[in-house]
């Protein structure tokens, strides 16, 4: 979209860029960042003791199942946040809950006016929880498993096979010891395959990487069938010294771990308490090095295998001209057991299995990103990601910075909701080079976001009906505002804006709790009683970077 | 542009649409593509049996010496030969670029977007792959791809004729 060179002799430039800030890890001034981190948790509490909050956002599976599709996703993303309106009951409640946000915008704006960039991402990698209403980042979100798969068969794994597995496919997806691609099975002879099954030689099939043309054949390994290539190979697999010598050593050890009443397998349980969400892992490994003080009389390990001087290796290694006469530091981490330095004794390796995460907010324990639980299915259950849900602002004109001379800058907000939003924009003032900011009209409206748009060519004017603002453009579902930067010193130019966000959030429907529809026109039937809309705010700190600031033209006084 | 001096074998099939230059010997069962590029500019380019050149491929003979191109070589979409000779069942992968002046040997392999060095003699059943153009001497046996390279052969024999008009001799 945009690009600026960089002048000669210079490293290389500043690219513009807008990133939205979390407040997890406002970095702020000392003072003010503890404020902001009671100022995230209050809200929730409150909401969470609220109840009918948690239970508007119970996700609607029934319909997602079919939202495959990008645009079905967005849609329902965007719909499931209209389920959680604020269903504080009462004007007592309200009144406290205005109180409560009034602190919170205050922490809010304390916390994130400087112009440091740590710490905030763009929008594409953040979350917005909509019962605590906030932007989460990646470190203030918690990731569970939720299913293992490989990759290349798109087999789900049960949880409980995954171990003994060791974390491998056991089917038939191997990859290439040289390049690690996907091997593939062959025959020897391509027509056997079709009609003569029974009439197999012995090792009749092998495998090739259609990448490197490396072949199974090159280190003696064929199989007799072209199935179940997994467990033949197991058997070669476990057979090596060093497998054999850590069972050993585990066996060794599962004795000491019985006789104190531990769970044995270490691994296991820890997974179970990562995966279960709970801290036990911390109390596991805590009790667990306390009885180790207790009692220290694991009886002495003797190796079965002794490890054989390097010398020979050395040698080897030092007659070595070129690089494909040994293995690579990458290939020897595939091969964990062996680590071989001659290439002709890298073995196949089984493809690794894959997890699909769901993502947890950390102050409400609300579910913001669930995949689907099967491999082969690519949609989401739940999608809370603030590209759904907040306005995407992006730099749609920019003009280079040059220090005491006025810049145009345009920025472009886009409204990814189904409903009108209101954007206001406040330039924070605690930037650490305080430039000159004026934003033209800081208070604007964005018309709804359509599908229809997506298909449509050329500039739309806004909806009919929609006032007339002083902006300086009004398309489809976004709307562009004028900014003049002044740039007051040389280096890079980082606004921090504040951003607050009012959109209209429909009241879940009381009784049924049914999911609301996407908003139409036509929704105004008997229960509009009901389904009124109310004002949500959503109020974040953003910087935007507009690139390196030149220093006033030379020659000019 | 001056016609191109084209003699084809009555068993090879070269179709129209092509971009041909220069003196070019096509043999018994080759396969030129449409839209492929074959510039004998410098000296003819000849190929042997059995050699299939796809979509976008270029073949460029600069040098004063002829092009002698082997049997059952595949050129595939987008590859740039430009070498010096080149034996016989090599496989020039999507977009793989052999420089000028390079020897190319038997049942070689120049994987997607590698390339040669300019200038290099690369032996018998070379590997270039990845992305950092790395090798290897491949030892297993290729009668399996041989036998997938007769029978492509076979098909495009037998399909291209029907949505294209093939070249004659001039």
């Amino acid at each position: 979209m945009l690009a600026i060179n960089a002048p000669p002799g210079q490293g290389p430039l500043k690219q513009p860029f807008v990133h939205y800030r979390c407040l997890c890890s406002s970095p702020g001034a000392a003072a003010a960042a503890p404020i902001a981190q009671t100022g995230t948790i209050d809200p929730a509490v409150q909401r969470s003791q609220g109840g009918p909050a948690d239970a508007a956002a119970v996700p609607r599976t029934d319909a997602s199942s079919a939202a495959d599709e990008l645009l079905s996703a967005t849609a329902l993303a965007a719909d499931t946040v209209m389920t959680s309106a604020s269903t504080a009951p009462g004007l007592q409640h309200d009144h406290q809950e205005m109180a409560q946000r009034q602190k919170t915008l205050a922490e809010i704006h304390a916390s994130g006016n400087n112009s440091d960039s740590h710490g905030s991402q763009s929008l594409s990698r953040l979350y917005f929880c909509d019962s605590c209403d906030e932007i989460r980042c990646p470190k203030c979100t918690q990731d569970e498993i939720v299913c293992y798969y490989c990759p290349n068969c798109l087999f789900d794994v049960p949880t409980a096979s995954v171990k003994s597995e060791k974390h491998k496919c056991s089917r038939n997806c191997f990859e290439c010891p040289i390049c690690q691609n996907t091997l593939s099975v062959v025959s020897e002879d391509p027509d056997a395959t079709m009609f003569q099954a029974g009439a197999s030689t012995s090792g009749q099939y092998h495998l090739s990487c259609n990448m490197c043309q490396w072949n199974s054949q090159e280190i003696g390994m064929t199989f007799e069938k072209p199935t179940g290539l997994a467990a033949q190979l197991l058997k070669t697999e476990d057979s090596l010294p060093d497998v054999k010598e850590f069972e050993r050593l585990k066996d060794h050890l599962e004795k000491y771990f019985r006789a104190h009443s531990l769970k044995p397998g270490l691994p296991s349980s820890l997974l179970t308490s990562i995966q279960s969400g709970t801290l036990q892992s911390l109390r596991y490994v805590s009790s667990s090095s306390h009885k180790a003080q207790q009692s220290d009389d694991i009886a002495h390990y003797t190796p079965a295998v002794q490890v054989m001087d390097d010398t020979e290796n050395l040698e080897k290694l030092m007659s070595v001209v070129s690089m494909s006469e040994t293995t690579s530091m990458g290939q020897r981490l595939k091969q964990l057991q062996s680590q071989t330095y001659t290439p002709q004794r890298l073995q196949p390796q089984r493809i690794h299995l894959r997890i699909k995460k769901s993502r947890r907010c950390r102050s409400c324990r609300h579910i913001l990103v669930k995949p689907e639980q099967k491999a082969q299915a690519t949609g989401f259950k739940i999608n809370l990601i603030a590209l759904n849900q907040l306005p995407n602002i992006t730099i749609a004109s920019i003009q280079p910075m040059i220090v005491q001379t006025i810049s145009r800058v345009i920025l472009r907000f886009t409204n990814p909701r189904h409903e009108e939003a209101r954007v206001s924009v406040q330039y924070g003032d605690g930037a650490a080079p305080n430039h000159a900011v004026l934003i033209h009209s800081p208070s604007f409206t964005i018309s709804p976001f359509n599908e229809v748009w997506e298909y449509e060519v050329g500039v739309i004017g806004a909806a009919p009906g929609t006032v007339h603002e002083d902006v300086y453009e009004k398309t489809a579902n976004s709307t562009s505002i004028a900014l003049d930067i002044t740039p007051i010193a040389a280096g890079e130019v980082k606004i921090p804006l504040l951003v607050t966000f009012t959109y209209k959030s429909r009241k879940p429907l009381s009784e049924t709790g049914s999911p609301t529809q996407l908003v139409v026109s036509s929704s105004n039937d008997n229960m509009a009683s009901e389904t009124e809309y109310i004002d949500k705010t959503v109020v974040f700190w953003t910087i935007i970077g507009f690139g390196e600031a030149l220093p006033t033209l030379t020659g000019k006084p | 542009m001056s016609r191109p001096k084209l003699t084809i074998s009555t068993r090879a099939l070269v179709c129209q649409d092509n971009d041909l230059r220069g003196e070019i010997y096509v043999g018994a069962g080759t396969v030129l593509h449409p839209q492929c590029k074959v510039w004998a500019t410098g000296g003819p380019i000849m190929f042997g049996s059995g050699n299939i050149v796809e979509e976008n491929a270029s073949i460029i003979n600069r040098g004063p010496e002829a092009l002698i191109i082997g049997d059952n070589n595949v050129f595939e979409v987008g590859s740039v030969m430009e070498g010096m000779k080149i034996g016989s069942r090599n496989t020039l992968e999507v977009k793989s670029h052999v420089k000028a002046g390079t020897w190319l040997g038997d049942e070689c392999v120049i994987g997607t977007v590698c390339s040669t060095n300019e200038n290099e003699i690369l032996p018998d059943r070379t590997v270039i792959y990845g992305d950092k153009n790395e090798r290897h001497i491949f030892s297993g046996n290729r009668s399996n791809q041989m036998s997938v390279h007769t029978r492509h052969l076979e098909y495009l024999m037998q399909i291209l004729p029907k949505f294209n008009h093939a070249r004659s001799s001039s």
